[in-house]
């Protein structure tokens, strides 16, 4: 069965080209450009993992990240941040939250790959 | 600043002046016969009546030397001042020489203002002591010779000479008095309003230093907004075309001249990636990079990744890329987005800069404290010249030996420099002309010790 990733990302350009290549990599892609469109989905449904943007719309990354780890369905589901901000205080709150991966933008889409692949991994291995 | 004194022992001349005259009083005024003066009732009334006199005196002095003051020219007051004086004391004389004792009532209203007038004025003990000394000398010789008011039936020279000379000498010092007095009044009107134009411009100063740091705090604050801003806007295009090209690449796999095209685009992308990262890491370090973020980074992981990531590029061009690890882990606290970047930059720059054919290669030894790690190439080598500048900014090495056809703007090693010694290490490199460059990084294990 297809692993399902929730993909939120406020760039138009990035979310589309991103869900193509991920579902060309054999995902099930799910996205939401806001917050809190994020967190309408997130009420429904359980992926196997969440790649996230920082700034967001409405609930920015922290945010939604927190409210990721503190829900007890999805509190094992691997999260990478992907941000353009690449400072560094944003890399230690991500850690802080639980963050599983942070990818600074421009990221290679085929490390990207490389690390959902390791992560949806890691998590079967763990369940 | 000028002190202001009663008497100025500075000045030799002042000095000189002031010892003549208490040597004159002294002189004229004390015999071994004062203390055998009978003290009558005589006495007092002569006590009271020269009281009055001198008080008078002083007063009179005190309002004429205001009046002098509004005159123009220093000659003619000073003339005029030596006039009044004789008058003065010719009328004085004059006047308590003859028995009239009831006319020292007439004085006795300016004794009262001049006796509050003087009390206002004396502020210096040391004023105060010598105005009560010549007093005292003043009383004394008139008792001496018996020229007190009353007793004084006729002109004698003692008599006149005592008279004249002491009340020449109280109004001398009623005036130095006066004038001491005025011009420390007058210095402690200039001094208190520049005191208080000090206070003002303290004030002043102190608001604009508070504008200026408030500014300061904006700017900082624009400058990081504007940072963070730029570096928004120019990452996420290029996410936008790595992605697209990716999905390019799905289409097209096996078409050679569209794969080579590709890889152009997305050699200069990665380039513009580096660069954009580069520019962004000088911003922040120039700000002073955060100490945040430190962890236990094992190098020979960071490394290893780094030459990862650097294999294709490095393959495309020829040339080997490799990692020669013990294959032991290699400890340091740092932080490891900052450590990568030293190492991206220093195998980017052997790459960039080593023809097709040659080799860079990266390896880690064990210092005791440290670990040091190694990036060698053999490339062109860096020319004696330019070995002191390559850690500036900006420095682009213009050689026709290397041939190279760089790209970029100079920071990269500007960047490992910075980082290196925010991580309390160092960085160095031996390089010889057509055999190849390398460069050290030291870095301690454990910066907390």
């Amino acid at each position: 069965m297809a692993k399902k990733i929730l993909l939120v990302e406020d760039e138009e350009d990035i979310l589309k080209t991103l869900e193509l290549i991920l579902t060309k990599e054999g995902f099930f892609v799910t996205t939401a450009q806001d917050g809190v469109a994020a967190l309408n989905k997130l009420r429904t449904e359980v992926f196997d993992l969440i790649i996230l943007d920082l700034m967001l719309p409405k609930w920015d990354g922290f945010k939604l990240c927190a409210a990721i780890k503190q829900d007890k369905r999805h509190r094992e589901t691997p999260v990478i941040v992907l941000t353009a901000k690449a400072q560094e205080s944003d890399r230690q709150r991500c850690l802080e939250y639980g963050v599983d991966e942070y990818m600074t933008k421009p990221f290679d889409p085929d490390i990207l790959i490389t690390k959902i692949k390791a992560l949806i991994e890691r998590s079967r291995d763990i369940s | 600043m000028k002190k202001i004194r009663f008497l100025k022992f500075g000045n030799l001349t002042e000095t000189i002046f002031w010892i003549i005259i208490l040597t004159a009083v002294i002189f004229v005024n004390i015999s071994p016969q004062i203390i055998f003066v009978n003290i009558s009732s005589q006495l007092v009334r002569t006590l009271r009546v020269q009281f009055m006199l001198a008080f008078s005196l002083f007063f009179l002095i005190l309002v004429f030397n205001r009046l002098v003051a509004f005159l123009p020219s220093s000659k003619k007051r000073n003339f005029l001042k030596i006039f009044v004086y004789s008058l003065f004391l010719t009328l004085f004389f004059y006047t308590f020489s003859l028995k009239r004792v009831g006319l020292g009532v007439l004085y006795l209203l300016p004794v009262l203002v001049s006796f509050s007038l003087s009390l206002s004025l004396i502020t210096q003990p040391r004023a105060l002591v010598l105005i009560l000394v010549a007093m005292s000398l003043f009383l004394l010789g008139d008792i001496y010779w018996g020229a007190y008011i009353s007793a004084a039936a006729e002109l004698t020279l003692p008599v006149i000479f005592s008279k004249v000379f002491s009340l020449s000498l109280l109004s001398i010092f009623g005036y130095y008095l006066y004038r001491s007095q005025q011009s420390a009044a007058e210095q402690a009107s200039i001094y208190s309003s520049k005191l208080r134009d000090a206070n003002e411009e303290l004030n002043r100063k102190t608001t604009e230093l508070e504008k200026a740091n408030e500014r300061l705090k904006e700017l900082a604050e624009i400058e990081s907004r504007f940072v963070a801003t730029v570096s928004h806007e120019l990452r996420t295009p290029l996410t936008a075309i790595r992605n697209s090209l990716k999905l390019i690449e799905y289409e097209t796999k096996g078409n050679n001249s569209v794969d080579d095209y590709l890889g152009i685009i997305k050699k200069n992308v990665d380039r513009q990636a580096l660069m954009i990262d580069n520019l962004l890491d000088l911003a922040r370090i120039e700000r002073g990079y955060p100490q945040g973020g430190r962890s236990q980074v094992d190098l020979s992981k960071v490394i290893g990744e780094v030459v990862d990531l650097l294999k294709e590029e490095a393959h495309k061009k020829g040339i080997q890329l490799s990692f020669k690890s013990e294959n032991a882990p290699a400890i340091v606290w740092a932080d490891q987005e900052q450590i990568r970047r030293v190492f991206i930059n220093l195998m980017d720059n052997g790459i960039k800069f080593t023809p097709a054919g040659g080799w860079v290669e990266a390896s880690i030894v064990d210092a005791g404290d440290d670990i040091k790690a190694i990036v060698s190439d053999n490339g062109p080598g860096i020319a004696e010249e330019h070995k002191e500048k390559i850690f500036e900014a900006f420095v682009q090495l213009e050689d026709k030996d290397t041939k190279s056809t760089s790209k970029g703007i100079g920071l990269g090693l500007t960047i490992v420099k910075e980082i290196t010694e925010l991580h309390k290490g160092r960085v160095w490199f031996e390089s010889e002309l057509g055999k190849g460059t390398r460069f050290f990084v030291l870095l301690p294990k454990d910066l907390r010790k």
